[in-house]
């Protein structure tokens, strides 16, 4: 039951909503809310229901020995180690048997029980326990009250599946302390935001991918330059109107549940540089890595070499932590190629970053879109060999197609459609940053747009993070 | 967000646009009903698309009579003449055929025209593909999930709440209103569609302009670029050796068994091939494995059945012509009359049913 199906948005989100502010504050709401989500959970897979309670048990444990003054690292090992293993276990042991060819024995030589479809949502519910247990090791939160608050974050329904990745101490505090009633501005803002990443998703990226996506990538052999950054182009956009749309639903359901969850994406194609990409895109993660990774690690590296070498550890701190990011996606070459790529990105933009306004001048924006449209041929290809294609097609080298062969190919409709939609992602607002007036002419426009949206429901595009 | 309006009053906005679009979607979506799911009978599906089995429901609908013969299969059956049948049977004719028809089609649209008052269905002629029989088991066409068809599939349908709420997303789907405008616009403005192909009242579908060349006595026998694309898609469907699972054909005989059970006669045949394709295939591919085991099988299913099975897979069984087909597969002019005429020689022509009380 995905958020764009009619089960969903009829049927659950009303009944959950509507259900938690009937309910009185406090034990009731937190009850129903992990109630809703394990149910909402269930209608993906109920198999992995124990998982999520395993992981929210084991991790509400060790916050709280923690914090109750117990052996901190060891809490904290088997916190991380409740949260990692499973994670590892299921995303990259499979993945890692089937690909290293270990088909002795009837399942591969995978024990049967890992051998099944990766439990949905596991990257996102796992990274947002971890952060409970860090903040509580490293003293910058509070550990939750009682596990009656501490269960509805893992298993917060807006965020259970793709995210945004919230801490503790931005969605802890909303649960101990309930108002009794919606604030009026919460349920429109709820609404606006619900509203807006229906159509995202429904509006832009679906037809996207069915209409351009789908079939350019499907035969990417014998493309020319034009039209493989057509492909590219039209992915980039489909990724970002996809996960921009599932988080800005996200963020509608927090608020109308009277959670406040933190922005995900904020106009990352009008970065002005890869570093500026980097806060903007898919920024629980990046913040996540960032303050749980690439931090530490660079600090430490600094310290080991006597502050030496500044730019050599950042240089590695970026490899690690992009490479690990392009792992947390999935455990494929081209995945974690695609992670290396960024890093390297990010260490040219470091490098030349004192010279960089003076060598791209105003370039910088549009070949920063360009550098991170050309690295998400990795994220969408199958294999780095047709990846490979697609960029030779790229660079120029399979020739370059006249407009009437490009539209031929794409169709003039979605062309214009893409490029009306690229020109939007360069100038345009966003959700968050779009102060839409609150009169009638927004208001109507708001309800016709919903109901387009829904009306592209009948048969949508699965979600491109429910796969990471 | 800046002020302005209460929020309740800015949300009963929403709320009531939303619903005002939603209602104006689902009306002009029940008032063309592209996929002949509500009956209303003004406009046909669009008929662009030789897999509609939408189209042949919206055609049986417009009958004053349900027909007492119907012509199945898959596109090779397409062409079959309905009025022919009735020329040489007396019977009133629709041909249900279908793009890519497999056991599900068959079932649906015998049981539903079973399932009609005032039924009379007394024969039923099906072309039996190869594909049909032979390969891995197929989930239905989308179109037969949708009303009324999904009704008659109950081995495979979803419940059937469920197939009413996919129906009421399609009537207030944004996608279905634009189908639907473009059908109005069409309608008012007189354009006509350019198709290849068009179904008459009976179902029967028609090869535009191909028709008019084999009237004018220009056919010039199996196009050469349709006749490469078919053997090349047939490279691909004969290039494996054939089996024989256990569910198609119990799935099969269950048909049949119903079919006897309410009085229906049932006349299979294998469509023919162009020569020059056979031999190729023949040579090329296990095209043979499969014909010999389609029709070991209809031999079985005659005896155990008592059933009429024409092994038409070749155009001299019929005393066809290697000229009358499209591409080699799907037959044109002649050839599709002397099939009929050859499968239904020995059935006798329908004397009118006594009522009994």
């Amino acid at each position: 039951m995905p958020f764009d199906s009619y089960a969903f948005l009829l049927v659950f989100a009303p009944l959950a909503v509507g259900a938690f502010w009937v309910l009185p504050p406090g034990p009731p709401r937190l009850v129903w809310l992990t109630v809703a989500g394990y149910g909402f959970y269930a209608t993906f897979d109920w198999r992995f229901l124990p998982l999520l309670a395993f992981v929210t048990l084991v991790t509400y444990a060790a916050g709280g020995a923690m914090a109750a003054g117990g052996p901190r690292r060891l809490l904290l090992a088997v916190g991380v180690g409740a949260g990692l293993v499973p994670l590892l276990a299921f995303k990259y042991w499979a993945p890692l048997m089937h690909a290293a060819g270990a088909a002795a024995t009837a399942h591969g030589g995978i024990p049967r029980f890992l051998d099944v479809a990766f439990p949905v949502g596991l990257s996102f519910y796992t990274f947002q326990s971890l952060t409970y247990c860090l903040d509580v090791f490293h003293g910058r939160g509070p550990r939750a009250r009682t596990l009656l608050h501490y269960a509805p974050f893992v298993s917060f329904f807006p965020t259970l599946l793709s995210g945004p990745i919230a801490r503790w101490s931005q969605l802890g505090p909303a649960l101990e302390t309930q108002a009794r009633w919606l604030a009026s501005e919460d349920a429109v803002d709820g609404i606006v935001f619900l509203v807006i990443g229906l159509a995202e998703k429904t509006l832009v990226a679906d037809p996207l991918e069915r209409h351009v996506v789908t079939p350019l990538f499907a035969s990417d052999a014998a493309h020319g330059f034009f039209v493989a950054w057509v492909a590219a182009l039209a992915y980039g956009s489909r990724l970002y109107f996809d996960f921009a749309g599932y988080s800005d639903m996200a963020v509608g359901l927090g608020r109308l549940l009277g959670v406040s969850l933190p922005r995900n994406f904020a106009l990352p194609y009008q970065a002005r540089h890869i570093g500026d990409f980097w806060e903007r895109w898919h920024i629980s993660l990046s913040s996540w890595f960032r303050d749980y990774l690439f931090f530490p690690v660079s600090r430490a590296l600094l310290r080991g070499t006597d502050r030496r070498h500044p730019e050599a550890v950042r240089a590695v701190s970026y490899v690690l932590t992009m490479g690990l990011i392009g792992l947390w996606h999935g455990p494929t070459a081209a995945l974690v190629l695609w992670g290396l790529y960024h890093a390297a990105l990010l260490i040219v933009f470091h490098a030349t970053r004192p010279k960089a306004r003076s060598l791209w001048g105003r370039a910088q924006r549009p070949l920063t879109f360009l550098a991170v449209t050309f690295g998400w041929v990795l994220f969408r290809s199958a294999d780095v060999a047709g990846a490979m294609q697609m960029w030779g097609a790229m660079a120029g080298l399979r020739g370059f197609e006249r407009f009437g062969q490009i539209a031929d190919v794409v169709g003039l409709g979605p062309l214009v459609f893409l490029l009306a939609v690229v020109v939007w992602l360069q100038v345009g607002p966003d959700a968050w940053s779009a102060r839409l007036p609150r009169t009638r002419l927004a208001a109507v426009t708001l309800g016709v747009v919903a109901a387009v949206a829904l009306g592209m429901l009948a048969a949508p595009e699965p979600f491109v993070y429910f796969r990471f | 967000m800046p002020p302005g309006w209460e929020p309740h009053r800015f949300l009963a906005v929403i709320l009531g646009a939303l619903l005002s679009t939603l209602g104006a979607m689902a009306a002009l979506n029940v008032l063309v009903d592209p996929y002949a799911e509500c009956g209303t009978q003004i406009f046909l599906p669009d008929d662009s698309d030789q897999h509609s089995r939408v189209m042949k429901v919206a055609l049986l609908r417009r009958r004053d009579a349900p027909p007492q013969a119907l012509i199945l299969g898959n596109s090779r059956s397409l062409a079959l003449s309905p009025t022919t049948v009735r020329a040489l049977t007396g019977l009133r004719t629709f041909n249900a055929a279908a793009a890519n028809a497999n056991v599900w089609d068959v079932l649906a649209f015998t049981r539903y025209v079973l399932g009609q008052p005032k039924r009379d269905l007394r024969l039923v002629i099906l072309g039996f593909d190869t594909f049909m029989l032979i390969g891995s088991w197929a989930p239905p066409d989308e179109q037969l999930l949708y009303f009324p068809l999904v009704r008659y599939l109950p081995e495979v349908r979803p419940p059937l709440f469920r197939a009413q709420l996919s129906r009421a997303g399609r009537l207030t789907s944004a996608n279905t209103a634009v189908i639907s405008a473009r059908q109005v616009y069409d309608r008012l403005s007189g354009r006509e569609a350019e198709r290849t192909f068009v179904f008459d009242a009976d179902g029967m579908m028609g090869y535009v302009p191909y028709d008019d060349w084999v009237k004018d006595g220009h056919w010039p026998g199996p196009l050469p670029d349709a006749f490469e694309n078919v053997r090349n898609q047939y490279h691909v469907s004969f290039g494996s050796a054939p089996y024989l699972g256990g569910r198609l054909p119990a799935a099969w005989e269950g048909w049949l068994r119903e079919a006897q059970a309410a009085g229906v006669q049932v006349v299979v045949f294998v469509p023919p091939l162009n020569t020059k394709l056979a031999r190729t295939l023949a040579s090329e591919t296990h095209y043979l494995e499969h014909l010999d085991l389609l029709r070991y099988y209809l031999r079985s299913l005659a005896t155990r059945y008592h059933i009429a099975v024409h092994d038409l897979s070749t155009v001299d069984r019929f005393g066809g012509d290697d000229r009358w087909f499209i591409d080699g597969t799907h037959m044109i002019g002649p050839n599709n009359d002397l099939v009929l005429k050859a499968i239904l020689k020995d059935v006798p022509r329908a004397e009118p049913r006594v009522a009994v009380r």
